[in-house]
């Protein structure tokens, strides 16, 4: 990169000091089974158990709309603001647009972010524009541009995912309208083992292809992330992302998984949504 | 993270302090590259803690001329409303009481580096400069200032404290006070400094024990 003279640049060459701990003397195979032991993970879950929730709206009082999202240990932070003239168009369109910004915070991951948006970053800000697009009404605000800002202050795995339903849950506070609500889950897949909403020491597990030692040496063995994410009263699918290699029966299996832990995801964003107008609501009426 | 001591300070490691202000704090911000503001305030803050003297240099260093340890203190802004240096201080002073390093073992021969994750020490943090912001309407002054506070007063004045010494003071332009304004801050600020530096010891501590 060169030298950015807007930042206080340290020294160039700096290593994280993680690559220097006493080497991880297990191999591939037994750090999976220490992962997964008679159907029960690290954290006590079982092969299907989402983690733990929390929500909250109207975190960032400057914005429009906002909202906290904790799965666990990964935290993201959303914030939505109003719609705004599309900077550089001159032609005027019938629907309008949508612009999303994926970001990990510097001290997210375990290796340290750059301040500007990596590759992976911004295929990820890609895959969350494609699924706010089908769930937002386009046409009620022609010609204008709506901005969701995500920054993900702690990733534990499933972070697209969560950024996916803040996202969805900070444009409802706003007052974006909406078609339904969406929600987002990850699968992990490695061999026959299926884990819902890995974490990211599940997440690099499921990211090694592994040989299928009994066929021919150029066959891999199932492994990969897939991320679901539904709209849940039209049942519709709003954006299906998957990385690695699956067989197609067990892609059917896979989606029906994912489809029945988003289906339970829905009330607690309801439950999130009341509160927030309810206590709106108190706030006015006491004014 | 490890890295080499510059050669004209072959005793000292980094502290590499970073201020991002995303479009999601505000909506004056828009993405791209750092805001002035975002520069300035960054610089601020790289200055107080050299000035300060806050943190040793020397304590980071794990070999003489071959190895050091280079923090990067990364200040993400949420939400802007108004005094940011205070709160970037705030942020950065608690941050450097909780961090623990973890012990390294070099071999300067072959070069080897073997760290121990499960040794780590706190970094030793000398004193605690804390600030406050005033702003400046005509002859009055308000203390804390909200965004809105802020964007219609015609001056901000923020003043650093460390233990009862003054430390720094930054005004970037707008209109000019009198002296007996500015000896009133700096008295407030250093009354009010003693309520943040409880806060910051009460936060570090819990979340030491």
């Amino acid at each position: 990169m060169p030298t950015d003279h807007r930042r206080i640049i340290g020294p160039e060459n700096t290593v994280p000091y993680r690559l220097y701990t006493k080497l991880n003397s297990c191999s591939f195979s037994e750090k999976f089974n220490q992962a997964v032991k008679n159907g029960i993970r690290p954290d006590g879950r079982k092969l299907n158990e989402h983690r733990k929730i929390f929500m909250k709206c109207g975190v960032v009082s400057q914005a429009k709309g906002s909202a906290y999202i904790e799965v666990d240990k990964t935290k993201v932070i959303v914030s939505v603001y109003d719609p705004r003239e599309i900077p550089k168009k001159t032609d005027y369109s019938l629907k309008g647009e949508l612009y999303c910004e994926f970001k990990y915070a510097p001290f997210s991951c375990p290796k340290r972010k750059l301040h500007q948006q990596d590759a992976e970053e911004k295929q990820n800000s890609a895959i969350l524009k494609r699924a706010l697009e089908s769930v937002v009404c386009r046409h009620e605000f022609p010609n204008f541009q709506v901005d969701v800002y995500v920054m993900v202050l702690e990733n534990d795995g499933s972070a697209l995912s969560t950024a996916i339903m803040g996202a969805g849950l900070a444009l409802a506070h706003a007052g974006i309208p909406m078609y339904d609500i969406i929600t987002a889950t990850t699968l992990g897949i490695q061999g026959d083992v299926k884990l819902l909403d890995p974490t990211l020491m599940e997440e690099s597990l499921c990211n090694v292809a592994v040989p299928n030692s009994t066929n021919n040496e150029k066959e891999y063995s199932n492994h990969g992330i897939l991320i679901l994410s539904m709209l849940s009263t039209h049942q519709q699918v709003s954006k299906f992302y998957q990385t690695g290699n699956l067989d197609l029966k067990d892609l059917n299996e896979s989606i029906d998984i994912l489809a029945t832990a988003t289906k339970d995801i829905v009330p607690l964003i309801k439950k999130c949504l009341v509160k927030s107008v309810t206590k709106n609501v108190k706030e006015n009426a006491e004014d | 993270e490890f890295c080499q001591p510059k050669a004209e300070k072959p005793n000292e490691g980094f502290l590499i302090p970073n201020v991002e202000l995303p479009p999601l704090c505000s909506p004056k911000f828009r993405p791209g590259p750092p805001s002035d503001l975002a520069q300035i305030t960054t610089r601020f803050i790289a200055d107080i803690v050299e000035n300060s003297r806050c943190i040793d240099l020397n304590d980071l260093c794990i070999a003489k001329e071959r190895l050091a340890w280079c923090l990067y203190a990364d200040l993400i802004c949420l939400d802007h409303d108004g005094s940011l240096i205070d709160a970037c201080l705030l942020a950065l002073m608690t941050a450097l009481k909780t961090v623990r390093l973890p012990s390294v073992e070099y071999d300067p021969a072959i070069d080897n580096k073997l760290v121990n994750e499960d040794e780590t020490k706190l970094l030793k943090v000398y004193s605690t400069p804390v600030s406050v912001t005033y702003a400046v309407f005509e002859d009055n002054l308000i203390t804390d200032p909200t965004h809105e506070e802020e964007d219609l007063s015609s001056g901000l004045i923020t003043i650093v404290v460390k233990d009862d010494n003054l430390c720094s003071v930054h005004k970037p332009g707008g209109n000019p006070i009198s002296e007996e304004k500015l000896y009133e801050c700096i008295q407030e600020t250093i009354k009010h400094a003693e309520l943040l530096r409880t806060l910051i010891d009460t936060a570090a501590t819990g979340e030491n024990d």
